[in-house]
């Protein structure tokens, strides 16, 4: 039975990517172009538009492919495998950051006496049992999660509104245009991460819908991704949001409701964990669909565990503290998810326009029937 | 059908002897392991010893012997299980007909037997339905099911009357489905009552009941109910598949086959929909459902099931949208105090002290300060207590049920906080998710969250609140993997598919579509979107 994803669920996937991204690269952002961060996530926020409208074409060209086999398609055997052991590893290191920084967040801020490994193992297992259970249990798992999810950020954005102070922010732009666009390289790194769903296109339909889902859930994933942007400026201001390590958990601890409740930020990181845990269990989908398109099994799911043990020690050792992370996210991100989040589809998009020109007898002229190519 | 009497003494189809008394003898002798099997023998005699040693010391059943025919010279026999029979029935319309009534009628004199049979199934019993037997289990099925039985000598196939009657419950309210408005009657025992009720209420020629028989001993009539043109043909046959394919000695209640048909058996969450509701059954017909009612039981099942049914009563659609909407999303609150409140107490007590107001922080600090047991013990054991004191109340009768629980609850509650052995705040948590549990309309869904608190006590008691969080999402993933009858569990929220009726419940007039998952997009029902005129068709100020 061939597995379709609903709009919704695209939306809840998309949605969720910033919620590592942010509280990761704020703090360096800051540091670079001041309150003008917001700026260098808005360039972010549209390079992701720009991904994610590749991708819609890429599927409108050539449906029922992910990634891995359109290269395959358009660039031959030896380019598929390449691409796809290049983007394996690429959504391994995303979900093992994600798996690091939600641990780390319950460590640092709540249970620090709790070995991480504790964190890390459960969350890893449970993003193996998703899998196992297929992409179809994960995409409404997702929807359930967004929706508390989103129902947690707006009553988080309500209780921080009265903290907000426009002076803190001072000028709008910052340390002007230049620096704000010089420190978007990070933000433009995360955005890059929007190429996860290149590995969902055979799950999706190929039609307006798909474009509407892409369309509202990059803007979500913009709102989110500015919301706490914004309001980390406006609460800490610029200088103290560049010291901060986490200016999302920072904002979670002024939460009080009505000065009787009090340090609730453990029922918000929870909230927040919904969203991490979305974008977990969508990058560890797109690995296990990468290798699979790589090796072509005939039972995908028999690499979820071997993959889930490979993210797991990734996220333990690949960055032993939560600086190597943010360094990593800072020198080697912005490269990677450029390669493999800009570059890549443009190139397919490029083969596939030829490879339609030529089977169609000239630039133009519409394909004659959707299929393989 | 058409059947004629051969020479031989035996009934003809068709051109060919169907039985013959020889072929009826060596019909009955056919016994394997005390059971007959085959045809019918045609002489009575024969037959009633074979009835006589098959249904062997059994006080029930009668075997009546009577004569009829020109000088009585026709043997004839009736046979019934005593108390499953209308007796007066079985007497005025049967025995009384052939033997006083009818007996100067011409035929009942004449010596052919197939005539006289014939006569007696046309003209001489005044029961509505009569059928025919051919064999020995449909004889015996039909004895055993609670009907009459005459036997005539000579002839190969019994007369069946139609005269079942037993002492039954009448229609009376469901007990575990109370509602405050919509109809107070639920089903009872008797499968053809409960039939009726449904009928009543759905008069369309498109209602359609499948028979089955199910339980190699019990013999239990099962009826499947569905609308044509509103089910899917596809899940029609596939509810009628899984139930041909139990195989158990005996059915006693629609539970029976739940395990047998479910998706998911295993899960703790029921994936059909279990209701002593006639309202509620036609109301899923109507939605594009399959009902399954047995004999014997009041609860019918209906399938398939969403998840969030089980926070639905019949009351929502009888109340205003907005008071249903409320009570609804009142009981969404409820779920999740009924999981995780006792979990929270001791994940908050336990590992994250801090979020608790500081007034309140000292009022359960002082209330533990004698309490020797750690918060996770406190809670395990109270809800243990808890769960005792409720399946002593349940088990008793009414009255002492009542008594038990007060003992339990006020008595011994108030005693453990006085004796210090617990703390005054655990027994406020414990009884908060008791109440919140009772709020959950569903008796499944709420034994589910019952056993669940358990481990999400477990899972909070080692990791705090990343436990909660940790047992939440397990779940939600596991909830999200269930089927039931191949429409996922969750929907219409995951994946996302109409909203109108969950959590919400829009206005009648908006609902103009059937559940998509059931019956499909195109399905509309067009007479329910008219919106009801804002004015009058009188115009203000015009007289009448």
């Amino acid at each position: 039975m061939k597995v379709r994803l609903g709009t919704f669920q695209v939306v809840a996937l998309l949605a969720s990517l910033w919620s590592t991204g942010i509280p990761l690269t704020l703090p360096v952002v800051a540091s670079r172009a001041g309150s003008g961060a917001w700026l260098s996530y808005t360039a972010g926020w549209i390079v992701a538009f720009v991904v994610g409208g590749m991708l819609s074409a890429l599927h409108r060209a050539i449906p029922n492919q992910d990634l891995v086999e359109l290269t395959h398609s358009l660039l031959g055997r030896r380019a598929g495998a390449l691409v796809g052991v290049l983007l394996a590893l690429y959504f391994a290191q995303v979900a093992a950051i994600a798996l690091r920084h939600m641990a780390d967040q319950w460590v640092g801020a709540l249970m620090p006496e709790t070995p991480m490994i504790v964190f890390l193992g459960l969350t890893a297992v449970l993003s193996g049992y998703a899998l196992k259970r297929g992409i179809e249990v994960v995409a409404r798992a997702a929807g359930v999660l967004f929706f508390v999810a989103a129902m947690g950020f707006v009553l988080f954005t309500t209780l921080l509104l009265r903290n907000v102070s426009l002076q803190e922010l001072g000028a709008p732009v910052g340390k002007g245009l230049g620096p704000a666009m010089a420190a978007a390289g990070v933000p433009i790194a995360f955005s890059g991460e929007v190429v996860v769903l290149g590995m969902l296109l055979p799950a999706l339909k190929p039609s307006h819908q798909l474009s509407r889902a892409v369309g509202l859930g990059l803007l979500f994933f913009g709102l989110g991704a500015l919301t706490p942007v914004v309001l980390s400026l406006t609460i800490f201001g610029p200088a103290e949001t560049a010291r901060l390590t986490d200016p999302v958990l920072e904002l979670l601890k002024l939460i009080e409701i009505g000065r009787f409740l009090e340090h609730v930020e453990a029922i918000f990181l929870g909230l927040w964990q919904a969203l991490v845990l979305v974008k977990l269990f969508g990058f560890h989908y797109a690995c296990l669909a990468s290798l699979n398109s790589v090796l072509r099994l005939e039972d995908s799911t028999a690499l979820t565990w071997p993959l889930t043990v490979l993210i797991l020690n990734l996220s333990l050792w690949g960055q032993p503290t939560l600086s190597q992370v943010v360094e990593f996210k800072r020198e080697v991100g912005p490269w990677f998810s450029a390669a493999v989040g800009l570059v890549l589809p443009l190139v397919l998009l490029g083969a596939a326009r030829k490879f339609l020109d030529r089977r169609s007898g000239g630039p133009g002229n519409p394909v004659p029937e959707e299929g393989q190519p | 059908m058409l059947r004629r009497w051969s020479r031989d003494g035996g009934w003809q189809s068709g051109g060919s002897s169907r039985r013959g008394s020889k072929q009826a003898s060596s019909g009955a002798g056919d016994q394997a392991g005390g059971k007959p099997s085959g045809p019918l023998a045609s002489s009575v005699r024969q037959n009633m010893e074979t009835f006589r040693t098959v249904i062997s010391r059994a006080t029930d059943v009668v075997v009546r012997p009577f004569l009829l025919g020109p000088d009585g010279r026709v043997r004839c026999a009736l046979l019934y299980i005593d108390g499953l029979v209308d007796k007066s029935l079985v007497s005025e319309h049967g025995l009384k007909s052939l033997l006083l009534d009818l007996y100067p009628v011409k035929g009942l004199h004449g010596e052919d037997p197939a005539e006289l049979y014939d006569r007696i199934k046309e003209r001489a019993l005044t029961i509505s339905e009569v059928r025919e037997a051919d064999s020995w289990e449909d004889l015996l099925f039909n004895v055993l099911s609670g009907e009459a039985v005459i036997l005539v000598d000579g002839c190969s196939t019994a007369l069946v009357m139609c005269v079942r009657s037993f002492n039954a419950r009448g229609v009376e309210e469901p007990q575990t489905e109370a509602a405050v408005r919509g109809p107070r009657e639920g089903f009872n025992e008797v499968l053809r009552t409960n039939t009726a009720l449904i009928r009543r209420k759905l008069r369309t020629p498109d209602l359609r009941m499948e028979n089955l028989t199910l339980g190699t001993r019990t013999k239990t009539d099962v009826v499947v109910l569905y609308v044509e043109g509103l089910a899917r043909p596809e899940l029609v046959d596939e509810v009628l598949r899984r139930l041909r394919r139990i195989n158990i000695d005996g059915v006693l209640d629609t539970s029976y086959l739940e395990e047998f048909i479910e998706d998911a058996p295993l899960s703790l969450f029921p994936t059909v929909n279990r209701t002593e509701r006639p309202d509620k059954v036609v109301a899923q017909l109507l939605e594009g459902r399959v009902a399954i009612l047995v004999d014997g039981t009041p609860f019918a099942i209906t399938v398939p099931a969403f998840f969030w049914e089980f926070l639905q009563v019949p009351d929502d659609y009888y109340e205003r949208a907005y008071v249903a909407t409320f009570l609804r999303v009142l009981r969404v609150l409820v779920l999740g105090l009924a999981l995780t409140l006792p979990s929270l107490y001791v994940a908050v007590t336990t590992y994250h002290p801090e979020m608790i107001p500081t007034p309140l922080a000292l009022s359960i600090a002082a209330g533990r300060e004698a309490v020797p047991l750690p918060a996770f013990l406190e809670a395990f054991l109270m809800e243990v207590a808890f769960e005792i004191i409720r399946e002593a109340g349940v088990r008793l009768p009414r009255v002492v049920g009542q008594a038990v629980s007060i003992v339990g609850v006020l008595v011994i509650g108030q005693a453990a906080v006085s004796g210090g052995v617990v703390s005054p705040i655990i027994i406020i948590v414990v009884g908060g998710t008791a109440i919140a549990n009772l709020a959950i309309p569903n008796v499944g869904a709420a034994v589910a969250l019952r056993l669940l608190r358990f481990p999400m006590i477990f899972l909070a008691a080692t990791l705090g609140l990343f436990g909660i969080v940790f047992g939440l999402v397990f779940l939600l993933l596991h909830l999200a993997s269930l089927r039931s009858f191949g429409v996922p569990y969750l929907a219409p929220v995951a994946p996302l598919g109409g909203l109108k009726d969950v959590p919400v419940r829009a206005p009648w007039w908006q609902m103009v579509r059937r559940p998509r998952m059931l019956a499909g997009e195109e399905r509309l029902e067009p007479a329910r979107s008219l919106r009801a005129p804002a004015t009058g068709g009188v115009e203000e100020g015009s007289s009448p």
